[in-house]
């Protein structure tokens, strides 16, 4: 989280207002579809926190700050 | 004597569609039987061994691991194919579209590249979902989350924390949405036009977007909610949201919600905020027929007729096209469906007529399958029960063809009912698929099915269409007229 | 307090606003005056003589004789069993050593001042490519080498540096990054334009004309000559952001060719340590990975202050050179680093990444989140001692590291 950066920008009627820029998290089949019709999106090559080890996620949904 | 071969990968994660593709890949390869590449976790190692392909080192892997499991008639075959698997995890490119080969491994990554971001997709496994979609609230986007089996108290907390933050959190298990003519996760292409819809349910949103656009209108915004806001615990916070958000947009004229008819208490609620909207409204709590409405709403109990109204035109009772089919042989109804709303619809329309219907999700009215005698079934083939550790028929549809085939052979079955549901996210020929089952069967039943999409979708209409009709399957021009078709083919 | 972000921040800036000059060469004794006699201090976290390697053992046998501890290599190696020298991590006393990396009393040692800060770090002078102590060498040829470097080559770079007022290095590697070098394997675009500054002043400062020719001839012939002035500024650049409450940015990364040991800002001095990994990469003619030593050297300050294998980006070449691929694929290392980091360093930018900086602070909760860990551009040693350089190539921190420093660091946040 950036200190700098906590002005809210993504209000609903903003949200409405243009198409979305996506951030895609999980399936790559959303972000290919979503890339084939032009609209702007980057994709999250997501994995579980820490490699599936719940002690050390646990940590770090703790020190998240 | 078939060899079973078994490779972990630790600490290694693939998404379930990409792990899908390469299984087939490797099941297609000479001398493999079976192939299965899964996460490590215990549900998917019982999946694995009744598949009879897990092996002691699949036994041994962590929910950290990938398990590439096979079976083959040989050991040569068995190591081609492990050769093969291992070239095609090293290689994602292969399957990669432009959008991935720079993608980033962490939101945070994903935020820097693209600053004006403003919605986050989140389709991890539902474990992990919450924390992903707090994450992008942190930085300011809205939320789409596909996941499902989120837990209820993880999605009142992000719907009461993105409300104050003035954000807007559609799901969990929101499968459809469409914003600024964009179709996302599961959605078919439809024009722009004055239509905002607003959806508990994502084949709901379809199938009217879809009835909209064939009808020669079109939809500014499809805003998705999830399954569940409309229960007292959620409060319906995602969906007075976007109301708020199709009231203040400039290009919405006229707001339609979907959903299975909520409990009482949030009924009010939602029509209570309606009433105080400029805008007309469609209510299409499905099923509900007599609501009390504020000036400036009119009831659809069905979907068909939420695209009527919206449309300013009169819903009509009774299917479009004038059907003179009739069944031979045998009385019963088989649905078999891959969207739930859809078979939802097709009880609700048996309902209505006064039929007895029994389904794996019964709508009110409408009976469990285990009480029920033979009758009319409608079935869900996406429900739980049948998606645990399996694809979604949506995207898989040979899910379906068991339950097929079997319909096709029971002399007692006179009519098959199935939906064909088009767009994006879906399989690229799903028309394609249940014509080649057909054929490859004798069949006395009639079939009936409706075709969820438009000629802009990536597997244009008329062509599926035409597919099916080809095949002998009569193509309705709703799934509430294939219903209704079945009804009166069984002389109902 | 602040939280683990604004502390970050604060250890990133720390390292970004650094101002680091090359001002000096001294007597190792001079700089660190703990540096007595069979006092000797090595690359990577500590180690005892046990558990050293075949190169490490061969270097502190080496310099043993070459301090006059020991007649010769095998009663060096006597008394270090015996346990008769002092063994200290570089890092412990404001140093850095490549490879070996051994420090001792009567070396030649770099000095780099961070004027922003007001601290010192110190590095031994480069020896040149070929059968040299840092891999492991230590035969006469090795030895006379360095009672030249001592003797002739340290005091005329100290005298030319005193001369010129010393070199401003910031500015020097933000032109050496626009020109194919990351600082760690590749470092001849730096190493030309710090003669090409340096050689007026030598010039001015020399003994003799025989004397300018021979370290003119000694600098200029050594493409990796920068490398140790790039570590003594990592190491100047990156002290300023230790003991930060709060932060979980890496302070220091090194190896010894047994142990890879991380420091982290918010827990102080303490070593996170799991066994080295081996490199991968491309080998000489005649060697192999059968060859080769595990990973070494207190080099990897480098990537700890962004360049080496994370700036990869700015020098393709080096990617096919160290066997990780593509020269198109090098963008993708960056990448990945930038994953892990703070932020990127806007002094340090890359042209072919549209001038995308640095990426700068390693966060250990992004490397255990993610599962990318720092990688690190190496050469790589023949496991003989003396053998010398057998390749170049990229190795992994291990995981390991990070996840204990995590955990530790947890504590020190009043969690677990």
């Amino acid at each position: 989280m950036d200190p700098e950066q906590d002005q809210i920008r993504g209000q609903p009627d903003s949200l409405l207002a243009a198409p979305p820029r996506v951030i895609n998290v999980g399936l790559e089949l959303f972000a290919e579809n979503l890339a084939s019709q032009g609209a702007q999106v980057v994709h999250v090559r997501w994995s579980p926190p820490a490699g599936g080890d719940a002690r050390l996620a646990g940590l770090l949904a703790r020190l998240r700050s | 004597m078939s060899v079973i071969v078994n490779e972990v990968r630790r600490s290694t994660y693939l998404d379930s569609i990409v792990l899908m593709r390469i299984s087939r890949q490797l099941a297609e390869l000479p001398g493999v039987e079976e192939a299965g590449l899964v996460i490590g976790t215990p549900a998917n190692k019982e999946i694995l061994r009744e598949a009879h392909i897990l092996g002691p080192d699949g036994a041994k892997a962590e929910p950290g691991d990938l398990i590439v499991a096979l079976r083959a008639k040989d050991s040569a075959a068995a190591e081609a194919a492990l050769a093969e698997a291992k070239r095609l995890l090293e290689h994602p490119e292969i399957s990669g579209a432009p959008a991935l080969e720079n993608a980033s491994r962490t939101m945070r990554a994903a935020f820097q590249r693209m600053p004006d971001a403003n919605l986050a997709l989140i389709s991890v496994p539902g474990h992990f979902a919450a924390a992903e979609a707090r994450k992008a609230l942190a930085f300011g986007l809205n939320v789409m989350i596909f996941s499902d089996n989120v837990p209820i108290e993880e999605e009142m907390a992000l719907k009461r924390e993105a409300r104050e933050r003035g954000l807007l959190v559609m799901g969990p298990d929101c499968g459809t949405a469409i914003i600024g003519g964009v179709p996302l996760a599961f959605a078919n292409v439809v024009p722009r036009g004055d239509i905002g819809l607003i959806g508990a349910s994502g084949t709901g949103i379809q199938e009217v977007s879809c009835l909209v656009a064939r009808a020669g209108g079109g939809i500014s915004h499809a805003i998705g909610t999830g399954g569940r806001d409309l229960r007292a615990e959620v409060g319906a916070i995602a969906t007075l949201m976007a109301i708020d958000a199709l009231e203040a947009d400039a290009a919405t004229r006229h707001i339609v919600l979907i959903s299975k008819p909520p409990a009482e208490a949030v009924a009010r609620l939602v029509l209570d905020r309606v009433a105080r909207s400029r805008k007309p409204f469609t209510i299409c709590f499905l099923g509900a027929r007599d609501l009390a409405l504020p000036a400036n709403a009119r009831c659809a109990a069905t979907l068909k007729a939420a695209a009527e109204l919206a449309m300013g035109r009169a819903a009509e009772n009774g299917p479009t096209q004038l059907s003179l089919l009739r069944a031979d042989g045998g009385k019963l109804v088989r649905g078999l469906f891959a969207g739930g709303t859809l078979c939802a619809e097709a009880q609700i329309v048996f309902r209505q007529a006064g039929l007895a219907v029994a389904s794996n999700v019964p709508v009110p009215g409408a009976a469990a399958i285990a009480d029920a005698n033979r009758g009319h079934l409608m079935i869900d083939l996406g429900a739980d029960e049948f998606t645990r550790g399996r694809p979604h028929p949506m995207i898989e549809p040979s899910v379906r063809d068991r339950p097929l085939i079997d319909a096709l052979a029971d002399p007692a079955v006179g009519v098959i009912l199935i939906d064909v549901v088009l767009g994006y996210g879906g399989h690229r020929d799903p028309a394609g698929h249940v014509a080649n089952v057909i054929n490859s069967h004798d069949r006395r039943p009639l079939i009936l099915a409706s075709v969820t999409g438009t000629d802009r979708d990536p597997q244009p209409r008329d062509a599926q269409v035409q597919r099916l009709t080809e095949a002998g399957v009569i193509v309705a021009e709703s799934n509430a007229d294939a219903a209704d078709m079945a009804i009166r083919a069984i002389g109902g | 307090m602040q939280s683990i972000d604004q502390a970050n921040h604060e250890a990133q800036r720390r390292i970004i606003d650094g101002e680091p000059i090359l001002v000096d060469v001294v007597p190792a004794s001079h700089a660190i005056p703990a540096l007595g006699d069979n006092v000797i201090l090595h690359a990577g976290p500590p180690i005892g003589w046990e558990r050293m390697c075949g190169p490490l053992r061969g270097a502190v046998t080496g310099i043993a004789v070459f301090e006059g501890w020991a007649g010769d290599l095998d009663a060096a190696a006597a008394k270090a069993a015996a346990g008769a020298f002092a063994f200290h991590p570089n890092h412990h006393f404001g140093a850095v050593g490549p490879m070996t990396g051994m420090t001792t009393k009567s070396q030649p040692l770099l000095v780099v001042e961070n004027r922003t800060f007001g601290n010192r770090a110190y590095c031994a002078i480069n020896e040149g490519l070929g059968k040299v102590m840092r891999f492991g060498g230590n035969d006469a040829e090795v030895l006379d080498r360095l009672r030249w470097i001592r003797d002739v080559l340290g005091p005329a770079l100290g005298r030319a540096l005193r001369d010129c007022g010393g070199i401003s290095l910031k500015p020097l590697i933000a032109r050496g990054l626009t020109m194919g070098d990351e600082m760690h394997q590749r470092n001849v675009a730096c190493s030309s334009l710090l003669l090409r500054q340096l050689a007026p002043a030598l010039a001015r400062t020399a003994k003799s004309n025989a004397e300018l020719v021979a370290c003119l001839d000694f600098i200029g012939r050594n493409d990796q000559f920068f490398l140790n002035v790039a570590m003594a500024m990592g190491k100047a650049l990156a002290d300023p952001a230790r003991n930060i409450e709060g932060s979980s940015v890496v302070t220091a990364m090194s190896r010894n060719g047994t142990d890879f040991g991380i420091r982290v800002s918010g827990t102080g001095d303490r070593w996170f340590t799991a066994l080295v990994e081996m490199p991968v990469g491309l080998y000489f003619p005649g060697f192999s990975a059968r060859d080769a030593n595990p990973d070494m050297g207190d080099s990897a300050i480098v990537e700890t202050i962004g360049l080496g294998g994370f700036a990869m980006a700015a020098a393709p070449a080096v990617v096919g050179y160290v066997g990780a691929g593509r020269a198109s694929e090098a963008a993708a290392f960056t990448r990945s680093m930038a994953e892990i980091v703070v932020g990127p360093n806007p002094a340090w930018t890359i042209p072919a990444m549209d001038f995308a900086g640095v990426p700068t602070g390693i966060d250990i909760r992004l490397v255990v989140e993610t599962g990318l860990v720092p990688t690190i551009n190496t050469g790589i040693a023949h496991r003989e001692p003396g053998v010398g350089q057998v390749g170049a190539g990229v190795v992994k921190a291990p995981l390991k590291c990070f996840e204990e420093a995590l955990v530790a660091f947890a504590e020190t946040m009043g969690l677990e």
